[in-house]
């Protein structure tokens, strides 16, 4: 009898699992179990891959087997007026009050440089010393992940279109509360005119909208086919991440962090690439033969 | 032999006074059982295709990923020839290197039972386990309120949602009602209990689902939830308890995975499992549990009360009896793993068993005029055995009778006119009974002994003419496919409470903190390829040791 020391090797066997996968363009990764690969498998009819900013997050996430996470819940602290948090390129902008474009803006928070605002747990902080949200890490993040995580999302929510024809007659409940009063647009083939209190109603074509309450009172039932479009606060709002990172560089943003910025009459430019560009325009040049120039 | 639960449904083809149809030790139910049981598996191969073409029901322990090593082609496996005519290969002896955080080892690797993928991947039992991950600082059980209370605009965050596993089911329960489908008094509609829930899925969009309740009972969502932020309650009367968990420990009856069970009447019949108390009152019983009515128009009346149909006692690994602290049945097997409160966890198979002694009524007269009347013929042990005589034809005077049984471990004894045991050699004929419809009074016999009495009534009729009934009195218990100590996986501070598997079909057990320890099974198994050489295990090993 003699005895032999073996290593084994991944041998994974075809099930129905793969079917489905075949249907939906989404093979199984490498050595990856059903319930993983079945999560992933949903994860195409949530979140559709496409040449989109955000279709390419979801897309590489999926692809990768990495997952989109709840990362950390943002809630205002009152009595605050309008607040927002927007997540956009490499910054973090906190509103106080949205709709004030000149004075509302509170912090802006520069979060892809490694001697600022790094990590999750740095950008946490940075939000709470606003004094504006209250930011708590979800249960099972890890704070030393990098800030740049965070993709482009924002605590303000666009409904592009809400019917408000129907039973309701010229009292009408809209779906959400807290609107953003700057974005309320009616579109009515009888409701032309917002006034500012429901007691300026006199004619039938004026309307009111009660941005906290989420409530429209009109001056005449809306036409069939009325509806109204908005933004409103998700006062809850949970910030999701991933590990895939995305920029584009056609971003002013971005630019500065890859090219010298140099500037002629008050205009700025890029210029020769800064040490981070140069890594990476190299790193990108490594993965297929390109030369500069001839 | 397993007894099959399509058997029951075979048997509807006879008269409802058949005994084919009210005994399941009569030679008609043993032979269209042999029947049955390839037709269950069928049955439920079929249930699993089905389950298998959507994503939501899909079987997630399907064979997926093996490990393999191949032999070197000159490999040549040792032979058995005792049968010169069929030579059989034998498998080599191998070990596998585990490596845990407290110790490293090698470990056996067996060869799976019929060496094919079914003994390899579906019917083979783990072995070990380990803990793969912990959650603590949250809590399944969520709200418990009256109908009236609802709507419920508090968010709800499922006890897994902040994990890798971003949350499961949420169960619903609703207890205390009596009629849910009523008719509309205005539309003259019908209307139905429903509870519907608004919030996040699993997959983090905003999405609804609604569950409906013809009676008491408890569902499952059908869709993964992270977080549930509305609940509304509609055609419920307004005392009815509603309560939502996002996982189902400790909360008995469960639901049967597969089912395929009929009534007696030939009804199709809800099928739950539970935990209740052996004879003693202080150890556990496994109970198989059903509606106290097979009708569906009952339950619809508020009859949904539940019985226990089917009892055994739930043994150990050594046969001691044991004190469960919870069950859970598996997905997709007919298995249920059950935890102590001392930190055992234990697998039982839940397939029932025909009798083993059936060839013990082959000297029975078929149809006998005198027969014993036993309202139960599966008891638990320290249950009594009772029964009585009852004369169904009257066709001949009984010149003399007597009673007896033989025990489990195969010891006959006599039973006198009153019921006494006495020496099976003994002259315990009792001559000129009573004229009437019994031969005397009831009889209790104390089960002492797990397995299978046979209770037996010899008749001498006056016309010379002897006639012996027999019946089969089975004392049950089960014992685990597998027992594995948790004691040192577990903390020793912390109590074990409940045991469930989420929906992607992982174990999980609660401890009265409550924490949250999810299971990962492990089975040291492997399927011998002895033509290719190559050998198939269901683990990884950071080593393999063949010896041939």
């Amino acid at each position: 009898m003699t005895t032999t020391s073996y290593t084994s090797s991944p041998w994974a066997v075809y099930n129905e699992l793969d079917k489905i996968g075949l249907y939906l363009g989404l093979t199984r990764l490498k050595n990856e179990k059903n319930a993983a690969y079945k999560q992933r498998l949903l994860d195409v009819f949530v979140h559709r891959s496409n040449a989109s900013y955000m279709g390419l997050i979801y897309g590489i996430t999926r692809e990768l087997g990495l997952s989109i996470t709840d990362t950390i819940e943002c809630i205002p602290k009152a009595p605050i007026v309008e607040p927002a948090i927007i997540f956009q390129e490499t910054k973090c902008y906190i509103w106080n009050d949205v709709t004030d474009k000149v004075n509302g803006l509170v912090a802006t928070i520069d979060r892809f440089d490694a001697t600022g605002v790094y990590f999750l747990g740095d950008l946490i902080g940075s939000i709470n010393a606003t004094n504006i949200f209250t930011a708590t890490a979800m249960p099972g993040v890890n704070l030393n992940s990098r800030a740049m995580t965070i993709f482009n999302q924002t605590s303000l929510v666009s409904v592009p279109s809400e019917d408000i024809s129907g039973p309701s007659g010229i009292n009408v409940k809209l779906k959400n509360s807290n609107l953003v009063s700057d974005s309320i647009t009616v579109q009515s083939d009888n409701l032309s005119a917002r006034v500012d209190t429901p007691e300026d109603i006199i004619y039938g074509y004026q309307y009111y909208v009660d941005p906290v309450n989420g409530s429209l009172i009109t001056g005449s039932i809306p036409e069939p086919g009325s509806s109204i479009r908005y933004k409103y606060r998700n006062d809850n709002f949970i910030v999701q991440s991933s590990p895939v990172i995305i920029h584009n560089l056609q971003s002013i943003d971005f630019q500065t962090k890859m090219f010298i910025q140099t500037s002629s009459e008050g205009v700025s430019s890029s210029s020769s690439p800064t040490p981070l560009g140069a890594s990476l325009i190299n790193e990108l040049m490594s993965v297929y033969p390109m030369f500069a120039g001839k | 032999m397993n007894k099959s639960r399509s058997t029951t449904e075979l048997t509807q083809i006879f008269p409802s006074w058949a005994k084919v149809r009210s005994s399941d030790q009569s030679t008609g139910y043993l032979f269209l059982n042999a029947l049955a049981e390839p037709l269950e598996k069928a049955t439920l191969q079929l249930e699993k295709m089905k389950k298998n073409q959507f994503l939501p029901t899909v079987n997630l322990d399907e064979i997926d990923q093996t490990y393999v090593v191949q032999l070197p082609a000159t490999t040549v496996f040792n032979t058995n020839t005792s049968d010169p005519t069929n030579p059989v290969e034998i498998a080599p002896t191998v070990q596998g290197l585990v490596i845990t955080n407290t110790s490293s080892g090698y470990l056996p690797i067996v060869t799976a039972s019929n060496n094919d993928i079914e003994s390899f991947w579906y019917m083979s039992i783990p072995d070990r386990v380990d803990i793969d991950m912990m959650v603590s600082g949250q809590n399944d059980v969520m709200l418990s309120q009256t109908a009236d209370q609802f709507p419920y605009e508090t968010t709800l965050t499922h006890h897994l949602a902040s994990y890798q596993e971003g949350g499961g089911r949420f169960w619903i329960q609703m207890a205390g009602g009596v009629q849910y489908v009523n008719k509309d008094p205005v539309t003259q509609d019908l209307t139905r209990g429903q509870i519907t829930l608004t919030g996040t899925t699993r997959k983090g969009t905003v999405d609804t689902e609604t569950l409906v309740f013809a009676w008491d009972s408890k569902q499952w969502t059908k869709k993964d939830w992270r977080r549930i932020t509305d609940i509304e309650v509609y055609n419920v009367e307004p005392g009815v308890e509603v309560s939502v968990n996002s996982a189902d420990f400790a909360n008995g009856p469960y639901w049967a995975f597969y089912q395929t069970r009929y009534s007696e009447n030939g009804n199709k019949v809800d099928e739950f499992w539970d935990l209740g108390t052996s004879a003693d009152n202080i150890h556990s019983s496994l109970d198989r549990v059903g509606y106290i009515t097979d009708e569906w128009q009952q339950l619809v009346l508020g009859f949904s009360d539940m019985t226990p149909i089917e009892r055994w006692d739930l043994l150990d690994a050594n046969g001691n009896s044991i004190i469960a602290a919870d069950l859970a049945i598996q997905p997709f097997t007919d298995r249920t793993w059950i935890v102590t409160k001392d930190k055992q966890l234990l697998c039982y198979d839940l397939t029932d068993q025909t009798i083993q002694s059936f060839q013990e009524l082959d000297t029975a007269t078929p149809g006998a005029d005198t027969q014993k009347d036993i309202e139960n013929t599966k008891i638990l042990l320290g249950d009594d055995i009772t029964f009585s005589t009852c004369r169904y034809r009257f066709l001949n005077d009984v010149a003399q009778y007597r009673l007896w049984y033989k025990d489990p471990n195969g010891n006959s004894y006599g039973l006198d006119a009153k019921g006494n045991p006495v020496s099976f050699t003994s002259n315990f004929w009792v001559i000129n009974p009573p004229i009437g419809r019994s031969l005397g009074n009831e009889i209790t016999i104390p089960s002492s002994i797990r397995g299978e009495y046979v209770l037996g009534l010899d008749v001498l009729y006056s016309d010379n003419s002897v006639q012996t009934d027999k019946v089969i009195v089975e004392v049950r218990s089960k014992e685990p496919l597998v027992q594995i100590n948790l004691s040192t996986l577990l903390p020793t501070n912390e109590t074990i409470e409940g045991i469930d598997f989420d929906s992607d079909q992982r174990m999980w057990i609660k401890t009265t903190v409550p924490s949250y320890y999810r299971i990962n099974l492990h089975t040291d198994v492997m399927l011998v390829d002895f033509v290719n050489k190559v050998i198939y295990f269901k683990e990884s090993y950071p080593d393999i040791k063949v010896t041939i």
